[in-house]
């Protein structure tokens, strides 16, 4: 964790937050701010090393940092057990789907480009 | 006199970091993929709050000093999709024609089986961005009148589930090539499926955080304009 490390990153979650207030209100400030680091650093053409290095901290205690708004779960609207079933059956029913329908159509498009 | 103790932000940070830990050893030693750290961490706090009798905006308000990490920590995903930028550009067509189609087919199903089974609609809004990581879906199901944190807890569902029928759904359809495995996995199955690409190839891992982030940029950038 370094102090240069922090201020980029804080800072463009900063500026993606202030852009998604006055203008983008539909998408997320913190996806803004990952458009804007990925223009930045695609532009420098590297990685500062400090910068991998906060990174690399930070998305490692991810999960203790999501915990905490997760939790509100305790605090919702009990759920009746037939929508948590349909819920489930939802994703389920989905992913049987998507699942195999992704790893076909990229293997599919890759096979394709190589044998050309 | 108890209770401000309870709800002092160093006390919720303790017990936070107490169910983060032990969540982290449970996983270390059991390699489950059912005992996420996030899903153990919200049960051990959950019957924390209810034995100690404080309420969920208390710890809340507490556990600021976390919360307030989620925005840049999310935009540390920046960092790995950089790092992979050089396969991107290899790919760059294919890769957005999965994500593309991929992402449209799995919310729209999503959607479609919600309402089938009946599901109102404040729950199918949590329930739209299932399979992108967790700090991206909870401000866009909230965006479009669901909750955080359904989402979160749906979001946990997807990738046990989607991680869990992904190696035999890739073997029947014979799908042998690390990117597409890779990219698959973290399409539908996020961070928890990442985890398992991993242990498969270091080019299947890295596919697979790929995936999972192309996903939750294309969700983010699209669903507004489906949904609005």
């Amino acid at each position: 964790m370094t102090v240069p490390g922090l201020l980029i990153l804080i800072g463009s979650y900063l500026m993606g937050a202030v852009i998604s207030l006055w203008w983008l209100p539909e998408i997320p400030g913190a996806v803004i701010g990952i458009l804007l680091l990925v223009a930045v650093l695609s532009l420098l053409g590297r990685i500062p090393d400090y910068l991998s290095r906060t990174s690399a901290t930070l998305l490692q205690y991810l999960p203790l940092i999501l915990a905490v708004p997760a939790l509100g779960i305790v605090s919702a609207d009990k759920l009746p057990p037939p929508q948590w079933l349909g819920l489930i059956a939802a994703i389920t029913l989905s992913l049987l789907i998507t699942v195999p329908f992704c790893g076909w159509l990229l293997q599919r498009l890759i096979q394709r480009r190589k044998s050309k | 006199m108890t209770h401000s103790f309870l709800t002092q932000p160093l006390f919720a940070l303790w017990m936070t970091l107490a169910a983060f830990q032990i969540a982290l050893v449970v996983q270390r030693r059991t390699r489950s993929l059912v005992l996420q750290p996030v899903l153990v961490t919200v049960c051990l706090l959950a019957g924390a709050l209810y034995v100690l009798d404080i309420r969920y905006d208390d710890y809340r308000s507490a556990s600021s000093m976390l919360s307030i990490l989620l925005g840049p920590t999310t935009v540390a995903l920046a960092i790995p999709l950089c790092q992979n930028i050089a396969r991107v550009r290899q790919l760059l067509t294919p890769l957005l024609l999965t994500v593309l189609a991929g992402g449209v087919l799995g919310v729209g199903l999503t959607l479609l089986f919600g309402w089938l089974f009946g599901l109102p609609g404040h729950l199918l809004m949590s329930l739209a961005p299932k399979s992108v990581t967790m700090p991206i879906a909870m401000p866009l199901a909230e965006k479009f009148g669901g909750l955080a944190a359904m989402a979160a807890v749906i979001v946990m569902f997807t990738g046990v589930i989607g991680t869990a029928l992904a190696p035999p759904l890739l073997r029947l359809l014979k799908v042998e090539d690390p990117a597409a495995r890779g990219l698959t996995l973290g399409m539908n199955a996020h961070a928890i499926g990442t985890a398992h690409a991993l242990n498969e190839s270091q080019e299947t891992g890295a596919f697979a955080a790929l995936g999972m982030i192309l996903l939750g940029l294309t969700t983010a950038l699209l669903l507004p304009f489906v949904l609005g």
